[in-house]
């Protein structure tokens, strides 16, 4: 059987034994994006679980070069960094921040506003677990509702922080969501990263599961009920052009993504599941609205 | 002052346990006490060390433990991997979380405990088959050997753990009770060795970029996935054993002459089968859960129409006896066909004036089209049987050069005694008989032809004095079951609902193509069809393809995580404890 597409990864561009958990989803992330990127790359790491998967120094677990640098200046770093590239001729050279929810949406957010607006050659990728999870799950803006961290024991209880449209107010050139449960259209969109210019943002619903309390096996099949149930949908706005890129096949209520995650098992939270589901939909009307809006070319 | 050493994995739980502890010491106001972690990387799985001081006076000293006066250790796969023991007090206590004896720890330490944490905490249901969370069964065994009180313990877990608080501070109270010591009557004094600071895994020279695969991870690892190529219900459920998963496959790569060549290892008539056969591989399908069956009939009686051999050369001859075989119905012309191919001399005697017996006059004969059935009948002579049409040869009149004689019962009518129980053979002038169908008995075609199978293997074992092995008998046999597939990754194509159920249809109403796109709607159950989602979604990067060109798994770096065996499509991987938790 002749099914060597089927295998997507061509350049290994990671090394096994990374100190990520059983079933993260950064270090998949990280494999695929290094593959398609190539060695050619300088990774811009703040503060996150990624700073110690990549390996203590002079170790590494990408074959890149990582720069790892402060919470609130992943977005400045990168900025300088291109700059010293293109001083040395090095402009085929890519940029890459890697940063977690708590480096993006919190701390991260002034940075990376003004990357954004100086419209800087850099690739913004957010890796989106919902958390602080690598000092032992805290709530950031990016957690949703209902979710219990060690800050909310008791389930957060007010919406997450829209930051697609947040930074597609910036008006930047190209700007995504993806999951790995859906390989394929992810990695279009880190191709057509790779391929344009300016500040491109993708942000990754990323799987955790000691921070999302599963058995880590399941990533994969709830990161793909997340889409499906229309909690996290796979988007992309070039120019300011809104586009679906994937339209669940079946009706997954919230209720059934929700149940398999540890983290929303608290008493309570049952009465409020119409509540999320109807945010949800709401959302997601919103983001169709946008989609069929027709925009002069 | 009282110093504890514990090791453990990353999600075991032993921070909170120390810290749990630590409560249940400070609870009475008698003790003070100190519980915290070493300062690192704290990953699941991952070796970690944590620390616990109990003293009735202030403590002062806020370092790591270096010589504690009890070492805990929460995982016993942690023995070969780090040097849990070192540090040691002198004349100082050992607890390990294993269902062994604690006499074989004995050289270790002058007092050594075991408890059979693991057990208790999957009994419990405590964590994950990966990762089971034992943390409350070494409270309970830790409150034991520090003299505490269980009553406190149980209400203080009952207080703090996260979630199920009666199952945890149960574990406890029967971990307090299940503990097993042993005072080692001569401690050997061993000299203090000295606790080495954490375990560096940086090379002493710095130079840049070193790979992390320094670093093996599949020490993490708690169940290990396996590739594995697991029973099809096709297959499983054809009562004469036909590949039907293997055929499939070839027929959907448009191979349909190795197809007809592997139906025709245990099926000489695919085209009749396809239209007759009352369809067990289809009746299990696991496709009938998603989108209707594969039509595996139809490709069957396609491959039989189109897929034979123009040219036949028939098997040497190698072997002396004559083999005679009465009657020239499914079951007899199978037998006769194995035979000649192992290489007997064979000879069918039919009384009527075509082969094909209770095809010809029984069950089919109104539809049956004869150029089907002739068609087939060739296929199985061209082998080099030899065929007496019109034959009034009786069993009893047989010649004495034959060897043996296959006939079935009703040829033997007026010599019933020759019919024996399953396994005797009876004689007739010498010549050993073997029947194969029973009279009066409906069974369904395919049936019949593995009885023609059989019959074969039982007359070829005779003659060459040699043992039939019997099928080695299985518990229970492991097929995949529609539960175990991921209905998902399977693009949705509905059934191709021409058939060829009667025999009026207009042939080939199916085309090769057409054949082909159906077969290649089989879901492949057990097997690996190279989809490439272990590879794909591995997060470590340790799925590759070996020498062989097979997939496999680098268990030195693999952390278990599951994810291949979740997301195999076709169930063609298992994912298992690594350790069988002695019960």
């Amino acid at each position: 059987m002749n099914n060597a597409d089927n295998f997507l990864i061509k350049d290994e561009n990671v090394y096994s034994g990374a100190l990520s958990c059983r079933g993260c989803g950064w270090t998949l992330l990280v494999r695929h994006l290094s593959s398609i990127l190539g060695e050619d790359t300088v990774y811009v790491v703040p503060a996150s679980c990624f700073s110690i998967i990549a390996g203590p120094y002079p170790m590494n677990s990408v074959k890149g070069t990582i720069v790892h640098t402060v919470f609130a200046a992943a977005s400045a770093t990168a900025t300088g960094v291109r700059a010293s590239l293109d001083r040395q001729g090095k402009q085929a050279s890519k940029v890459v921040v890697l940063a977690g929810d708590g480096g993006t949406f919190d701390i991260g957010l002034q940075s990376l506003s003004g990357a954004a607006s100086r419209g800087e050659d850099i690739i913004y990728i957010c890796n989106n677990n919902g958390a602080y999870m690598n000092t032992g799950v805290q709530t950031s803006t990016a957690t949703p509702y209902g979710a219990i961290t060690t800050t909310n024991p008791a389930g957060k209880k007010t919406w997450p922080k829209n930051l697609v449209e947040l930074v597609a107010a910036h008006n930047v050139p190209y700007l995504a969501t993806a999951s790995l449960a859906f390989l394929d259209d992810f990695r279009a969109k880190i191709k057509r990263m790779r391929d344009a210019s300016g500040f491109r943002f993708l942000m990754l619903d990323s799987p955790c599961p000691p921070g999302h309390k599963y058995a880590p096996e399941l990533s994969i099949d709830i990161s793909r009920l997340v889409v499906e149930s229309k909690l996290f949908p796979l988007m992309e706005i070039e120019n300011g052009e809104y586009k679906i890129t994937y339209f669940p096949a079946h009706e997954v209520p919230v209720r059934d993504v929700m149940k398999l995650q540890g983290r929303f098992s608290q008493n309570g939270l049952n009465e409020e599941l119409n509540d999320i589901q109807k945010w949800v939909n709401k959302e997601w009307k919103k983001i169709l609205n946008k989609s069929e809006m027709p925009v002069e070319k | 002052m009282f110093e504890v050493m514990g090791h453990a994995r990353g999600g075991q739980g032993m921070v909170t346990a120390f810290e749990i502890l630590s409560k249940i010491f400070s609870h009475t106001g008698e003790y003070e006490v100190q519980a915290f972690p070493s300062f690192g990387v704290e990953r699941t799985g991952a070796p970690i060390q944590g620390f616990l001081r109990i003293s009735k006076t202030e403590i002062l000293n806020r370092s790591n433990i270096y010589n504690p006066h009890l070492i805990v250790v929460f995982d016993e796969s942690l023995l070969g991997q780090v040097p849990v023991f070192a540090g040691l007090h002198e004349g100082g206590t050992i607890l390990l979380n294993t269902s062994n004896k604690p006499e074989m720890y004995q050289e270790k330490a002058a007092v050594v405990y075991t408890v059979p944490a693991t057990r208790i905490s999957i009994e419990k249901q405590l964590g994950s088959k990966s990762l089971p969370i034992v943390n409350s069964a070494m409270i309970g065994a830790l409150l034991r050997i520090l003299g505490g009180d269980i009553e406190v313990g149980k209400m203080i877990i009952k207080e703090e753990v996260p979630s199920k608080p009666d199952a945890n501070a149960e574990a406890a109270e029967i971990a307090y009770n299940s503990l097993s010591e042993f005072v080692n009557p001569n401690p050997i004094v061993k000299q203090l060795a000295t606790a080495p600071g954490p375990k560096s895994i940086i090379p002493q020279a710095p130079f840049w970029n070193d790979p992390m695969s320094l670093n093996k991870t599949g020490s993490w690892r708690m169940s290990i996935p396996i590739y594995v190529t697991r029973n099809a219900p096709c297959s499983h459920h054809c009562p004469a054993g036909t590949q039907v998963r293997e055929f499939i496959q070839l027929a959907a790569e448009e191979r349909f002459e190795e197809a007809y060549e592997l139906i025709f290892k245990t099926n000489p008539f695919p085209s009749l089968c396809g239209r007759v056969c009352a369809g067990y591989c289809e009746q299990n399908c696991n496709r009938a859960d998603y989108d209707g069956t594969v039509n595996i009939r139809t490709i069957e009686s396609y491959i039989g129409d189109h897929g034979s051999k123009k040219e036949i050369v028939p098997n040497q001859l190698i072997f002396d006896e004559k083999i005679a075989v009465f009657g020239s119905g499914p079951d007899g012309l199978t037998t006769a066909l194995r035979l000649r191919q192992a290489g007997y001399f064979v000879n069918v005697f039919e009384p009527a004036s075509k082969a094909g017996g209770i095809l010809r006059n029984g069950y089919l004969d109104d539809d049956l089209p004869d150029e089907l059935l002739n068609h087939e009948i060739e296929k199985i002579v061209q082998e080099g049987l030899e065929i007496s049409l019109n034959s009034n040869m009786q069993v009893t009149d047989l010649p004495a050069d034959f060897g043996a004689i296959v006939c079935s019962e009703n040829f033997l009518l007026e010599n019933t005694s020759l019919i024996r129980k399953k396994g005797e053979i009876s004689f007739l002038n010498g010549i050993p008989v073997f029947v194969s169908s029973e009279m009066n008995k409906v069974i369904s075609f395919i049936e019949t032809v593995e009885i023609g199978n059989k019959t074969a293997k039982a007359v070829n074992a005779f003659l060459r004095n040699e043992k039939l092995v019997a099928p080695a008998v299985i518990e229970e046999i492991d097929v995949v079951k529609s539960e175990e597939m991921r209905f998902h990754y399977y693009e949705s194509a509905p059934q191709n609902k021409k058939r060829s159920y009667t025999f009026s249809e207009v042939m080939d109403s199916l085309n090769g193509t057409e054949i082909a796109a159906e077969a290649a709607r089989c879901l492949h159950c057990g097997t690996c069809f190279n989809c490439g989602n272990c590879y794909n979604y591995c997060p470590d990067a340790v799925v590759h393809f070996d020498k062989k060109n097979r997939l496999r798994v680098d268990y030195e770096y693999c952390k278990g995580c599951g994810i291949c065996y979740h997301e195999c499509p076709s169930a063609a991987m298992k994912f298992d404890i690594i350790k069988k938790i002695k019960q």
